[in-house]
């Protein structure tokens, strides 16, 4: 078994109220937080596996709240994947993806399928109030040609199964960079060594 | 309840009492012979009442900026604070030097320009153009009909309610008829909307047409124009109110919302009363509010309404999300942060102060520093959130029924109102990399320094008598035409920061127990604007320890009474006591055998002896000598007082015995 060192940026992005928290903290903690209280911004790191490797993962959770956009978008340009949460009880939030999806684009400069974004309809154990279809947010998902799951951080459904598709994506779309990646940090200990260099001439 | 029970016979009713409490649950209380330190004073005559700033004359505030200004940066908290810029005030000097037409043109160009984005001066001189056009018919034809028919009633009110009523007359229902449908539940839409233009009244500085044709103060701007007026509301429209929004009227959340707590004479733009007014009445149960997010179309389509119309209003099947946003979104993108980008900075240096009570003092001196609408626009939300908090626990009606709180306690308000009124971003939002980083890391101490500012809010906006005796006396010293001008129109009673008589010159010839009732009858006049929900209810009574009841009658029922009703008072009064200045030994059998009860009420306050600060730094401050010659004189008694461990209210920390009486029923 193997550890890969690098760690992997989850953000998880989506109007107020949605569970962006929920969902993290029932990855986390195992466990439904009830409590009501806005997030500001808080990040969390766990180890995940992923198809018998340990992954370390860095989960952002942010504001919904548009008070926060100025924060939150500096953390869209250092994030990496992105779960993207709405409420199924909340027709609101549903028209905020689209919203936030073009936010992440401009951020990222990035495009699915090259960018790792799920779509996460929360709150499926309230059928009753359900405002959004099914059908519809996945074929609204498709047209922005990403995918979408359906979770209840309560129920706990699917939300290991959302953040280990994201992590999917992140790990292929890391190995695929591999090579210039190394090529690059091949430059900086190049360089490095050079400072080195000069830097012991000059002592002696 | 503790009763405690000081006999002095020597100085009787000159004294001044603080109560410092000690943290370990004892009060210490301080008497001080201030009768000395009157007579040396520049404004020998009067004594100055602790008054809400929005009464205080423009010139005095400013002294009371620099002074409040030099506090601060005594601190050391790290950073010095200069006062920020008020834009509206030279505005509002020009516009009155420019002919009727330019006038006009500019007027148009102002309304053209809508009232998001802009300064709050400018959103507040737009409402001032509204509202004249409205009473003049102007842009809105088509209520002309209905405040025809209305005016009709409201005329059958006015001789009995006076010129406070006066306002109404210009497009709005009588409250008492709108009192009555309400509750016969035949309400259409457009009462609904009238609402926040009469009913309000008490409840809310509703702007009103500028019918009142008293003079301006100096000064004033063109906005005060409404502000000026007062209004007093019918007893059963706060049972109305209480029944729309569907609460428990026994819970003592709501009732200084209800009774007189909500300013009037500021400057709040009236898309924010507006839109607060809606909320409180439709939307204070909703869950999350100001958390969730409205709508983003509704917004849109709401603030093109507020943009483009001066018809304010809100229709009455929006859902509350979107108005909450509305708020939120107005807040944000005023074009400078409501509590300024100068004081960003010192606001948030504040939470380095280790205590309490010296982060609140070092709050107080900011918020006088900043202009007039944003320190009034401040207190209002403040207010207002405070109601919206109050609200979110889970609770039963009378009848039993379960109520869903808003679970947005004083914390998570903060949390989502806290970016959008302390902040240095620029319009436009071209911040650096860095500066945005810098914002998520200090986006915790906003929230902890708006959160103090909500929890708290009650302190922030009176200043303290002696305070502005300090003010005075400087401005007596270094301009003395402006304290002149100062006291003149303090005595004419155009300006709500009155000067009462000093005690210690009152008539001999009266009969002291009257003179001590009337006296604190204009007292409460005034402190019934900060009245609310005093924790610590200490009455000084008259001689024979008989409790003034009318007097607190009277501030309950109407806070705005004293505007009416002081100057004549007070202009008596100076007659009197320049006749009597002269013969100090009256003076002296006045002051004898007298005794000063007081009764601490629930002293219980979670503000952690806060005040116990604000007394010691009241007795000595640094600057004045005279204070230090008091201190040596002045006499420390020591009292238990039980479990509480601090006192509230504004006036139980002033010099003077009578502004403790103030109700807190």
């Amino acid at each position: 078994m193997t550890t890969n060192s690098s760690k992997y940026n989850i953000t998880v992005i989506g109007a107020p109220g949605v569970g962006k928290s929920a969902i993290t903290l029932r990855l986390l903690y195992q466990e439904f937080v009830d409590d009501y209280e806005p997030t500001k911004l808080d990040s969390y790191q766990t180890m995940m596996d992923y198809q018998g490797q340990d992954v370390d993962v860095q989960i952002t959770d942010t504001a919904g709240q548009e008070d926060y956009a100025s924060v939150r978008d500096t953390f869209l340009r250092s994030g990496e994947g992105f779960l993207c949460v709405f409420s199924l009880t909340d027709s609101d939030s549903y028209s905020h993806i689209e919203e936030l999806y073009n936010q992440v684009k401009l951020a990222k400069s990035m495009e699915p399928p090259q960018l790792p974004f799920l779509i996460v309809g929360n709150k499926s154990d309230l059928e009753s109030s359900r405002q959004t279809k099914t059908e519809d947010a996945q074929r609204f998902a498709e047209s922005l040609g990403v995918k979408y799951m359906e979770t209840s951080a309560k129920n706990n459904e699917n939300v290991t199964e959302a953040f280990q598709f994201l992590i999917g994506m992140l790990v292929e779309s890391r190995s695929a960079e591999t090579a210039p990646i190394e090529s690059n940090t091949g430059k900086k200990k190049k360089k490095k060594n050079g400072g080195i260099k000069r830097f012991l001439c000059g002592l002696a | 309840m503790v009763h405690i029970t000081l006999t002095n016979q020597s100085c009787g009713m000159d004294e001044t009492i603080l109560y410092p409490p000690s943290p370990c649950g004892e009060v210490s209380i301080v008497i001080e012979d201030i009768e000395q330190y009157e007579n040396t004073r520049t404004g020998e005559l009067y004594s100055p009442e602790t008054t809400v700033l929005s009464e205080l004359h423009p010139k005095e505030l400013d002294f009371l900026r620099t002074l409040s200004r030099d506090r601060y940066n005594e601190r050391n908290t790290g950073v010095t604070v200069s006062i920020p810029k008020d834009p509206g005030r030279k505005l509002k000097r020009s516009s009155s030097y420019r002919g009727k037409k330019s006038l006009e043109k500019e007027n148009h160009k102002l309304l053209a320009g809508g009232i998001f984005e802009m300064p709050l001066h400018v959103v507040l001189q737009i409402d001032a153009i509204n509202k004249r056009e409205e009473s003049t018919g102007g842009t809105c034809i088509r209520d002309v009909k209905r405040k025809h028919k209305e005016e009709g009633i409201v005329r059958s009110l006015t001789p009995k309610l006076g010129r406070r009523f006066g306002s109404l007359k210009a497009r709005s229902i009588s409250p008492i008829n709108l009192a009555t449908r309400f509750q016969n539940g035949a309400v259409d839409d457009n009462d609904c909307l009238k609402v926040p233009n009469s009913s309000v009244c008490r409840s809310f500085s509703t702007p009103s047409t500028p019918l009142d044709s008293r003079k301006l103060r100096a000064g004033g701007s063109a906005s005060s124009l409404y502000n000026k007026n007062c209004f007093n509301t019918p007893p059963t429209l706060n049972d109305v109110i209480s029944k729309l929004s569907n609460l428990p009227s026994k819970n003592g959340s709501r009732n200084h919302l209800l009774e007189g707590e909500w300013l009037i004479n500021q400057e709040v733009p009236a898309i924010i009363q507006h839109c607060c007014y809606y909320i409180i009445q439709n939307g204070l149960d909703q869950q999350g509010i100001f958390r969730v997010c409205g709508a983003k179309k509704q917004v849109r389509t709401l603030r093109a309404e507020f943009n483009t119309t001066s018809n304010m209003h809100v229709q009455p099947d929006t859902s509350v999300h979107v108005v909450a946003g509305l708020i939120k979104e107005f807040l944000k993108e005023l074009p400078e942060a409501l509590l300024t980008k100068s004081l960003y900075q010192p606001f948030l240096h504040c939470r380095q102060l280790l205590t309490l009570e010296e982060r609140l003092e070092a709050y107080k001196e900011l918020i006088r520093l900043l202009p007039g609408p944003n320190r009034d626009t401040l207190q209002y939300l403040l207010r207002f959130f405070n109601v919206v908090a109050e609200n979110c626990e889970d609770r039963f009606d009378n009848d039993g029924l379960p109520i869903e709180g808003n679970k947005m306690d004083i914390s998570n308000l903060a949390v989502v109102i806290g970016p959008n009124i302390l902040h240095r971003r620029k319009r436009g939002g071209s911040d650096s990399k860095s500066q945005l980083a810098n914002e998520a890391w200090e986006a915790p101490i906003v929230i902890e320094v708006v959160k103090e500012l909500i929890q708290q809010h009650r302190l922030f906006f009176t200043v303290d008598g002696y305070i502005r005796k300090e003010v005075l006396k400087m401005m007596h010293e270094t301009k003395l035409s402006h304290f002149n001008d100062v006291m003149s129109e303090y005595t004419d009673g155009e300006c709500g920061g009155r000067l009462t008589p000093d005690i210690s010159l009152e008539s001999k010839g009266r009969s002291t127990t009257e003179s001590e009732n009337r006296r604190s009858r204009l007292m409460n006049g005034s402190s019934g604007f900060v009245s609310g929900g005093c924790s610590l209810h200490s009455s000084m009574e008259s001689l024979n320890s008989r409790p003034c009841s009318d007097s607190r009658e009277e501030c309950r029922l109407g806070y705005c009474d004293h505007q009416h009703s002081s100057p004549e008072l007070s202009q008596s009064d100076i007659k009197t006591q320049k006749r009597l200045s002269k013969s100090v030994d009256q003076k002296e059998e006045l002051c004898d055998n007298s005794s000063l009860q007081f009764q601490l009420e629930d002293a219980t306050s979670s503000s952690e002896g806060l005040y116990g600060k604000d007394a010691g730094y009241d007795l000595t401050p640094p600057s004045s000598p005279l204070f230090e010659r008091n201190s040596s004189k002045s006499a420390f008694c020591t009292g238990r007082l039980g479990k509480s461990s601090s006192v509230s209210g504004y006036g139980a920390l002033s010099p003077q015995p009578d502004l403790h009486s103030v109700p807190s029923e």
